[in-house]
């Protein structure tokens, strides 16, 4: 059910969200083809959660138009999602069950079989470590271990394309490495992961192009050498701060310590 | 910050505490903070009404305890009688005393565990330079100040009669005996949590908290109806009988100081249980003072907890949603359903207690029914129409089953490609007709069939078949909302509507269900009637839209 060449898993044309008199995105358009993992970058509150959670259909009130494989998302039609798996930036669960009784319930709810996703779940699982937590409450489980789970109930299905909102978030050094070379795979594989994060360094490393937005607006659109070429900058951390006007950096890390050594 | 007026009194013992080397700015900061803090939350007994859940939605800052003191000095009122009584002084101010210490007890627990066991506070003060032992008074003191606020409501009446009937003298003794029973309570309380967090995890002894809440939910609604049958204790006659096993019943010790004080003692041992009153509470207070730094250390077992579900619950999981539903997506949902009404505390604490009070209410109403000829009239009655009762449950725990401490999670239901929600509610509700209503309704028919013999077994299964077309109406009649998706706070909204509603309902099945016994062979036509009527209406209810399959 991939997407041939050159045509868009993922299309946004004109997308504006306003909460109340708040313009949250202000016609935000891009194209995104197969196989291509997009870091999707911006301060705090320029609006990415809020991207991701239109094109997923958490938020109704839109407009322009989001096209995903094909399908208008605000048509109604749910099927689309079976293709798409999504990591949430805040670690959200049913904590009152165990590990294996969610993945199996999100399983289901994605339309596997029983057997299927209780398979599929125990193998990641093992492979991520948390065996012996299985059959514990999420509850139980520290930030970490609920991120890893998340993780795997947003790949139980095979999905095509990836929304992960600060994936790494809690995982130790090992996992991030596991999870970075996942998403390498995963993109090999022809899958479409869509990126969003803080930690500019992992952004710069794995993301075959990258799209800033800062308030509300996409502010750069491309691939890293092209982000360096425009800024006049090295890092991306540097274009960053260029691309989103701030500079001020050092002089407010100066009048901080000023204040803290304050008598 | 609000300045509270328990503070200015605490002013007053400033010298005191700087005495014993505590640093008294500190110790009243931090009890400052945290009673603004209280200001926003609901005490459990009040849990129930819509009136303190609003209030704490809207984080009104009156703190929701104060307000509910009220309600303590009515329940208190219960022991005006006994406080009343001039003959055989030491039965009647023990008994009186048994009930205060009771209710002080539960409340101790339901209410206050939560100060005691609060480890939140822990990041903010254990990572500051504040010595453990300040923060262990600060605790104290801050469940001290509620314990005396809830003591003196609850006995505000026994202390008003006890003034209009004995005079000053026995009030200062009683107002004296109430704060030693404060002391022994929250000293034997906190030394009990110590012993339970010494040898099981956190989550054991808050599952132990949380079945004393329901326990105390229940106690309030059934306690007045059995008050009626209590009275007829006053009409017997009373002789003190000196026994070992006393010595160990502090209600005792405390009645026997105002035996000792205002009466004429007859024998040694009075004074020796007299004596117990001053002495016990003073060594365990003291005990309890003492450990207060290592039960600190304790705490932190609260945040690290683990529980593994085994094989064979699992297994027997499976089997039992199978027995439920056919459907994989169903059963599924059944799992799901089944594991949060059974784990999630806030729902048990919610639905269990009219649970219990579905088995409890037939009984209780059988006994005032027939109090003399117990048992004999009854089983040619058809009191055993009272297993209608069920069916009060049933709209609470459709539309709790909404609601969920985790209700944010509920993000999945969207990011996923279910067509249609039908088998989702439909799982869950058969999980609450299976793993709710099913196995009190089978303790119900145990209980019945001892009272009214086999030959009831009709009734009972044409009862069961009701509930489910009952279920089925209660998910027409609440709010739609996907399972275990709202705030507990957003769930009540209709409730006292549709527990009339189902009231009526029920006593209108009953009806039926009597009229139908009446003819022959009427309860086998009723029940195929009602077999079908209820499959028909599933199928209506949970159908799923042709559009979407």
């Amino acid at each position: 059910m991939l997407a041939s060449n050159g045509e868009s898993v993922i299309s946004l044309r004109n997308l504006s969200v306003s909460y109340g008199n708040t313009k949250v995105l202000d016609e935000v358009n891009f194209e995104v083809q197969a196989g291509q993992i997009i870091g999707y970058i911006g301060p705090n509150g320029a609006g990415k959660s809020t991207t991701i959670k239109a094109i997923l259909g958490l938020i109704s009130g839109y407009s322009g138009t989001i096209t995903i494989l094909g399908h208008d998302v605000a048509s109604g039609n749910v099927a689309y999602k079976a293709q798409v798996g999504y990591v949430p930036e805040s670690a959200e669960l049913y904590e009152a069950l165990t590990a294996e009784e969610y993945l199996n319930f999100v399983g289901i709810l994605y339309g596997l079989s029983e057997d299927r996703a209780a398979h599929k779940a125990q193998a990641l699982i093992q492979l991520f470590g948390l065996d012996e937590a299985y059959r514990s409450r999420l509850s139980s489980y520290s930030k970490g271990m609920k991120q890893k789970v998340l993780l795997i109930s947003s790949l139980l299905h095979n999905p095509d394309i990836l929304f992960l909102d600060e994936p790494l978030s809690g995982l130790d050094a090992n996992s991030v490495m596991v999870v970075k070379d996942l998403m390498a795979e995963l993109a090999k594989a022809g899958k479409t992961i869509f990126y969003s994060s803080h930690i500019m360094d992992v952004v710069e490393k794995i993301s075959n192009r990258i799209i800033l937005l800062n308030h509300g607006t996409v502010v750069a659109d491309g691939d890293f050498a092209s982000l360096q070429d425009r800024a006049h900058e090295e890092s991306l951390e540097e274009i960053f701060g260029h691309m989103t006007g701030f500079l001020e950096h050092q002089n407010i890390a100066h009048h901080a310590l000023e204040i803290i050594q304050d008598h | 910050m609000r300045e509270f007026y328990s503070l200015r009194i605490l002013d007053r013992f400033q010298g005191a505490l700087e005495a014993a080397s505590y640093d008294y700015g500190l110790l009243r900061k931090i009890l400052q903070v945290q009673l603004t803090m209280d200001s926003r939350r609901v005490p459990a007994i009040l849990s129930r009404t819509r009136k303190g859940r609003n209030n704490a939605s809207l984080g009104v800052d009156h703190n929701a305890f104060i307000r509910s003191l009220w309600f303590y000095a009515l329940l208190g009122a219960i022991v005006i009688p006994v406080v009343m009584m001039t003959r055989h002084i030491l039965f009647f101010m023990s008994s009186g005393m048994a009930i205060l210490m009771f209710l002080v007890m539960l409340s101790m627990i339901s209410d206050f565990s939560s100060v005691l066991l609060d480890i939140r506070d822990r990041t903010l003060l254990a990572t500051k330079p504040v010595p453990t032992k300040t923060i262990a008074m600060a605790r104290t003191l801050h469940i001290g100040i509620y314990l005396s606020l809830m003591t003196a409501a609850l006995s505000a009446p026994a202390l008003v009669t006890a003034i209009i009937g004995h005079g000053i003298t026995f009030f200062l003794v009683l107002a004296a005996m109430l704060v030693l029973m404060d002391l022994l309570i929250m000293a034997l309380t906190a030394l009990f949590y110590f012993l339970i967090l010494r040898y099981f995890d956190g989550e054991r002894l808050k599952d132990f908290i949380n079945y004393v809440q329901i326990g105390l939910s229940m106690m309030m609604t059934i306690g007045y109806q059995l008050v009626g049958h209590s009275f007829q204790l006053f009409k017997t006659h009373i002789v003190f009988h000196p026994a070992w096993w006393q010595l160990v019943i502090p209600p005792l010790w405390f009645g026997a100081v105002f035996e000792v004080l205002f009466s004429h003692p007859r024998g040694s041992e009075v004074f020796v249980l007299a004596a117990l009153a001053l002495v016990v509470p003073a060594v365990v207070y003291g005990l309890y003072l003492r450990s207060m730094p290592a039960f600190e250390r304790r705490l932190e077992k609260l945040a690290a907890t683990s529980k593994q579900t085994g094989h064979l619950s699992q297994a027997w999981q499976s089997l039992y949603s199978t027995l439920f539903c056919r459907n994989p997506v169903e059963r599924q949902a059944f799992v799901f359903g089944a594991a949060m009404m059974t784990r999630e505390r806030d729902f048990k604490l919610k639905v269990y207690p009219m649970l219990t009070m579905a088995i409890l209410f037939p009984l209780i109403m059988m006994v005032n029914a027939s109090p003399h000829h117990l048992m004999q009239g009854l089983s040619s009655s058809h009191w055993y129409l009272s297993i209608y009762f069920l069916g009060l449950v049933i709209p609470s725990a459709v539309v709790m089953m909404q609601s969920s401490q985790y209700y944010k999670a509920a993000w999945i239901y969207q990011t996923t490609p279910l067509p249609s929600s039908a088998l989702l509610h439909k799982g869950v509700l058969k999980a609450c007709l299976g793993r709710l209503i099913l196995p009190v309704y089978l303790v119900e028919t145990v209980i019945f069939i001892a009272i009214f013999g086999p030959g009831i077994w009709m009734n009972l299964i044409v009862a069961y078949a009701a509930t489910w077309l009952l279920a089925v109406i209660a998910v027409l009649a609440a709010p739609q909302n996907l399972p275990f998706s709202v705030p507990y706070q957003m769930a009540q909204q209709r409730q006292t509507y549709l527990f009339f509603l189902f009231g009526a309902l029920s006593l209108g099945f009953a009806a039926i269900q009597y009229a139908a016994s009446l003819v022959p062979f009427g309860l086998y036509g009723y029940f195929v009637v009602l077999v079908i009527v209820t499959a028909w209406s599933w199928r209506k209810v949970f159908g799923i839209p042709a559009s979407v399959q």
